[in-house]
């Protein structure tokens, strides 16, 4: 018959038994479910109100790995507890049946077990702060589902019921507190009471202790679980209350036997560690810790233990090796990626910067070149950036040039240079200088301008007949005479006055006095003529003939008329447009000189020079030039061309330009003197005091002085230049195309003046001594030796100049080296006494360091200071030369040296031979080769070699690899090479014979400054000479001082 | 070259590479992590996602 229990449960079964009691299998009868009945014989003490209470706490329990309990109740004295049925079997059995579990699958039920643990350790579920302690966690208490998961059974029921003192108690499984025994960091422990618990018989035992101290199993008093009441108080040992940690120190033991399948040592201390070589280092980690004997040292909640578990791929040791791998690596590429980034984005921005300063060196140069020289600075200043950030790039060698340039700190020759610009408001018509060139005048539509030449500033603005044939002329310095929109004006400029008015008129002349005025109307067949008063004088009626206009003359004039005034006003000459040509007296009007009557002639040019008339009459390239003495009435001077004629005809000379030339020609005797002479057709020409400017086709204008040498060349770019006019120290140059009036001054440079010599002496070079005391100027048919006082010390004609082909100057000692072919003369640059002479030379060949000569058999190396032999050797063949070693036809092999140099790092030399050009040192080993097309000379630096075609471009490369670095100068021949500091000076001869070199970078040879006429460089000071009877000087000006200079500040 | 144009070019270069690099790297990166995951799964089983428990 079934046993009922309760009158509820009808027990089916015994399903198990042990130390606390037995289990059973039971039937709910009234809910049909099966339950787990465990009937507890131990006794309870527990108030039954309190009972109750801790009971309904116990039922409130519910979680996945955790059973529920339905009831707890007392029948005949024994404790009932009601609970679910979990279907499987505990842990222990299939440990006893020598079962093994793979580590996933123990880590899955620790999990689990620590998700129940964390539950039932919330204080929410017990007495807090501890929550339910279940102090006996053991395989045998873990039941296996069929499904895989765990379920943690019997937890402590007597501490559910508020028995502290009554706890589970399993060997191996149990942690230390539960023997009393305590670890913790202020434990007071013994060793003998150590050896005491570690008694044999205390493993295998599960036992329980009451707080009355009744002992069930309990074999050592060490091993009991101390009383909290007085009976024990007097005890050596602490009462310890198992806690979460108690329960933790027991799954990590469960989990020891799980994984190890050996149940730990029943001593803590004695556990022995789980091989982290059959197991993970982390579990044997986790659980080393779980089972700590200390319990501080343990894991203080089942939190932590489960947050292990659950991490354990990121706590993995190769996980965080990797994710060290991964951050180290993504530092160093994330920091190369920015680097590179922000180097990328520094490259850009120094590029940009650059380029800008590039465009502001154009900007400079251009400006420079339309003569605006203070536009050019401003530009120049701006292509060089202030800032000196990393973002920006050194100062660019088109920048520092376009400073050097626009300052003009190395043209040290006298000449007329960039002044002012003057901007009109429209395109200019005509323009003129005042006799003392002060000040200017300008013509556009329908307006004079008159400006001031020092300033560059518009003074006064004058309106005009709306005709671009309106004229405007000087009277003087002060008065201006121009066709005002209601008559001829005379206006003073200096008062800004009008001073009369006359009737209307175009075209305008002035007598050379000033005291006559004419003006003619557009066509009209009439001049009216005034004196400076403005009184009418005459009327002039040229009998229906008229000038020659356009139909629409609003902007055209054809420039074809002829009207002048002689000097004393009395004679007027005027052509017409049927080519007639009369030249009436005003103050006999019945009397004139009929030159023309009528002619095919449509182009007159000329006036008057005292008794003298001058003018060309041109027709479809031909022209006649004439003049005719009008105290004779006779024909002085006439001659056709065939290409037009321009004349200038003014109380000084007579000018005439033909073609590229032009000349100012005697009246009487027609002997002409050159006063400019250009490489293009001059289309306009003025001249004053001796000094011409001339305007090209090629929109170039040249100035040229007295001796027709031309001082400066100018290009107008794109710019025509229609007019040109010189006086006192300016200069001005307008196009028709353009609204700009150039002007420039006149500027001498006396102040660097540093020696004066005859400039009638024809020299190629002059070169300062190294004392500074003494200066040889030569070519190849002689020289002179100066003092600094420009006394002649010796004056030396060279033998055979003629067959010269080379003259090196030593600084050292002065003295000129003379080369022939097969000849070599030394001249000391003292006296002038010829010091070494050699003849009949097979080969006479230059270096810096000594001039080698070659006779018969011996090669010499000359010392040019002292005309001693350095070096001598034996050589053969046609040519010997000393280059650190001695070099003769044997070893060139059919070769030639072409040059050769002494650097810092030894001799090196150059040949030729069959377009190739070899570089060897002085062990005659090749250093590389270079192709060449032509006769090529070579120059070297320290660190380079220049080879310099005899037509071609000079190439820079690099001695040692010969890697090309730069290009010098196109089209001109390349003469000395000369470091400097950080520079390097090119010097060169044009095509057109003028010498002038060239301020490079030496590092990248690119081009700093123009140096003009430079003819010699000395303790780093520039010389210049422009064969004009003195030598100036100047020195090297870094680009710091240049800024400060355009800055307007002291440079020192 | 200039400098400047070393510094533009060479930047982009080496950013460039510096790119590449990391992708490839990180293509390495993920192939080793989803390797490591095999023998994670081997080791300490299906990955456990930590259960949310709702508060009593």
């Amino acid at each position: 018959m079934a046993t009922i229990i309760a009158g509820t449960y009808e027990v089916v079964e015994k399903i198990g038994s042990g130390g606390g009691g037995i289990v059973y299998l039971a039937n709910h009868q009234r809910l049909g479910k099966k339950v787990v009945l465990k009937a507890d014989k131990r006794k309870i003490t527990t108030r039954p109100e309190i009972l109750r209470r801790e009971v309904d706490a116990l039922k409130n329990l519910k979680h996945t790995y955790i059973p529920q309990v339905y009831d707890f109740f007392v029948e005949d004295e024994t404790v009932y507890t009601v609970m679910d049925y979990i279907e499987g079997e505990s842990l222990d059995r299939p440990l006893k049946r020598n079962e093994k579990f793979s580590q996933p699958q123990v880590i899955k039920w620790a999990s689990e077990l620590l998700e129940a643990l964390c539950y039932l350790h919330n204080p929410v579920h017990g007495t807090p702060p501890r929550g339910v302690v279940h102090s006996d966690i053991k395989p045998s208490n873990i039941m296996l589902k069929p499904d895989g998961d765990i379920c943690l059974i019997d937890f402590n029921i007597a501490l559910a019921l508020g028995e502290e003192n009554v706890v589970g108690l399993s060997a191996g499984y149990a942690s230390p507190e539960h023997y009393g025994l305590d670890f913790s960091t202020d434990s007071s422990i013994t060793e003998n009471s150590l050896d005491k618990f570690n008694s044999p018989n205390a493993e295998d035992l599960t036992a329980t202790m009451t707080n009355t101290g009744e002992t069930k199993t309990m074999e050592t008093p060490t091993a009991t679980l101390l009383k909290r009441n007085s009976e024990y108080s007097t005890s050596p040992k602490k009462i310890i209350i198992p806690d979460t940690r108690s329960d933790i120190y027991s799954l990590g033991a469960t989990l020891y036997h799980l994984l190890s399948g050996t149940r730990p040592s029943k001593n803590a201390k004695e556990v022995i560690p789980l091989s982290d070589k059959h197991f993970s280092p982390l579990i044997v980690e986790i659980i080393t810790k779980s089972m700590n004997p200390n319990p501080d040292l343990r894991y203080q909640t089942a939190e932590e233990m489960l947050y292990d578990f659950t991490h354990l791929r990121e706590n993995d040791y190769r996980t965080k090796k990797r994710r060290k791998i991964c951050a180290a690596v993504s530092t160093i590429l994330a920091i190369t990626f920015l680097g590179s980034a922000f180097t990328s984005f520094v490259g850009l921005k120094r590029m940009e910067t650059t380029q800008r300063c590039l465009i502001f060196a154009e900007y400079s140069q251009n400006a420079l070149e339309a003569g605006d020289s203070e536009t050019a600075v401003k530009y120049a200043l701006d292509a060089l950036p202030e800032s000196k950030s990393i973002f920006t790039p050194p100062y660019t060698a088109q920048a520092q040039k376009a400073l050097a340039d626009s300052l003009g700190v190395y043209d040290l020759s006298d000449g007329y240079k960039p002044h002012h610009i003057v901007e009109l408001p429209s395109e200019t018509f005509k323009t003129a200088l005042s006799p003392n060139g002060k000040t200017g005048i300008a013509v556009y539509s329908f307006a004079v301008a008159v400006f001031d030449t020092e300033t560059g500033e518009i003074t006064t603005t004058l309106p005009t007949v709306k005709s671009a044939l309106s004229d405007v002329v000087y009277i003087n310095n002060d008065l201006i005479a121009y066709a005002g929109e209601k008559g001829l004006t005379v206006y003073n400029i200096k008062t800004n006055s009008e001073i009369w008015k006359g009737k209307p008129a175009t075209y305008i002349s002035v007598s050379a006095d000033g005291k006559v005025i004419a003006g003619i109307y557009r066509d009209e067949d009439f001049a009216t003529v005034y004196d400076i008063n403005g009184n009418e004088k005459a009327t002039v009626s040229f009998n229906g003939n008229r000038q020659r206009v356009v139909q629409n003359d609003t902007f055209a004039d054809p420039k074809d008329n002829l009207m002048a005034l002689n000097n004393t006003g009395q004679y007027l000459a005027v052509s017409f447009e049927n080519g007639g040509l009369i030249i009436y007296d005003i103050m006999d009007l019945e009397n004139y000189i009929e030159v023309y009557d009528k002619s095919d002639y449509i182009h007159f040019e000329g006036g008057f020079n005292g008794q003298y008339f001058a003018f060309s009459a041109s027709k479809n390239g031909l022209s006649e030039f004439t003049v005719i003495d009008l105290a004779e009435f006779v024909q002085t001077i006439g001659f056709e061309t065939d290409s037009l004629i321009g004349v200038i005809a003014n109380e000084n000379n007579i000018y005439l330009c033909n073609k590229s030339t032009v000349v100012s020609i005697n009246p009487v005797t027609g002997e002409q003197a050159e006063t400019a002479y250009t490489d293009a057709d001059v289309r306009m020409f003025a001249n004053d005091a001796g000094n011409t400017i001339a305007a090209t086709e090629k929109n170039e204008y040249l100035f040229y002085d007295k001796d027709a040498d031309l001082i400066t060349r100018y290009s107008a770019g794109q710019a025509d230049c229609n007019f040109v006019d010189i006086s006192g120290e300016y200069a001005i140059v307008a196009g028709m195309d353009t609204p700009n009036i150039k002007i420039l001054k006149k500027k001498q440079y006396e102040s660097a003046d540093i020696f004066t010599y005859d400039a009638g002496y024809y020299h190629d070079e002059a070169r300062i001594n190294n004392d500074g005391n003494k200066i040889l100027m030569f070519d190849y048919k002689g020289f002179r030796i100066y003092d600094t006082q420009g006394n002649i010390i010796k004056e030396v004609s060279i033998p055979d100049a003629e067959l010269v082909y080379d003259q090196q100057y030593s600084r050292k000692s002065g003295n000129l080296a003379v080369i022939y072919n097969d000849a070599f003369r030394l001249y000391s640059g003292t006296t002038g006494d010829l010091i070494y002479e050699a003849e009949n030379l097979k080969s006479v060949f230059y270096a810096p360091y000594g001039v080698s000569i070659f006779d018969d058999s011996e090669i010499k190396l000359i010392d040019l200071d002292s005309g001693e032999v350095l070096e001598s050797g034996k050589g053969s063949g046609d040519f010997g030369a000393y280059c650190g070693m001695y070099v003769d036809s044997s070893f060139l092999d059919g070769g030639k040296v072409i040059g050769a140099g002494k650097t810092e790092s030894g001799y090196y030399f150059a040949s030729e031979k069959e377009n190739t050009c070899t570089i060897y040192n002085d062990n005659g080993e090749k250093n590389f080769e270079i192709p060449i097309s032509e006769q090529t000379e070579t120059f070297f630096t320290d660190t380079e070699i220049i080879l310099s075609p005899l037509h071609g471009t000079p190439e820079v490369y690099n001695l040692k690899t010969g890697e090309k670095i730069a290009d010098l100068e196109k089209d001109a021949y390349l003469t000395y090479i000369t470091e400097i500091d950080s520079y390097i000076i090119s010097e060169y001869i044009s095509a057109s014979g003028e010498r002038y070199a060239i301020l490079l970078d030496k590092n990248t040879f690119e081009t700093l400054a123009y140096l003009p006429s430079l003819t010699d460089i000395h303790n780093g000071e520039l010389f210049f000479d422009f064969h004009k009877g003195k030598l100036r000087k100047t020195r090297i000006y870094p680009i710091d001082d240049l800024i400060n200079l355009a800055k307007g500040g002291d440079i020192g | 070259m200039g400098a400047d144009e070393t510094l533009f070019y060479g930047g982009i270069v080496i950013a460039a590479l510096a790119l590449v690099i990391a992708v490839i790297f990180f293509i390495i990166f993920y192939i080793g992590k989803i390797k490591l995951n095999v023998k994670f799964d081997k080791e300490y089983g299906e990955e456990l996602k930590p259960k949310r428990r709702k508060r009593d």
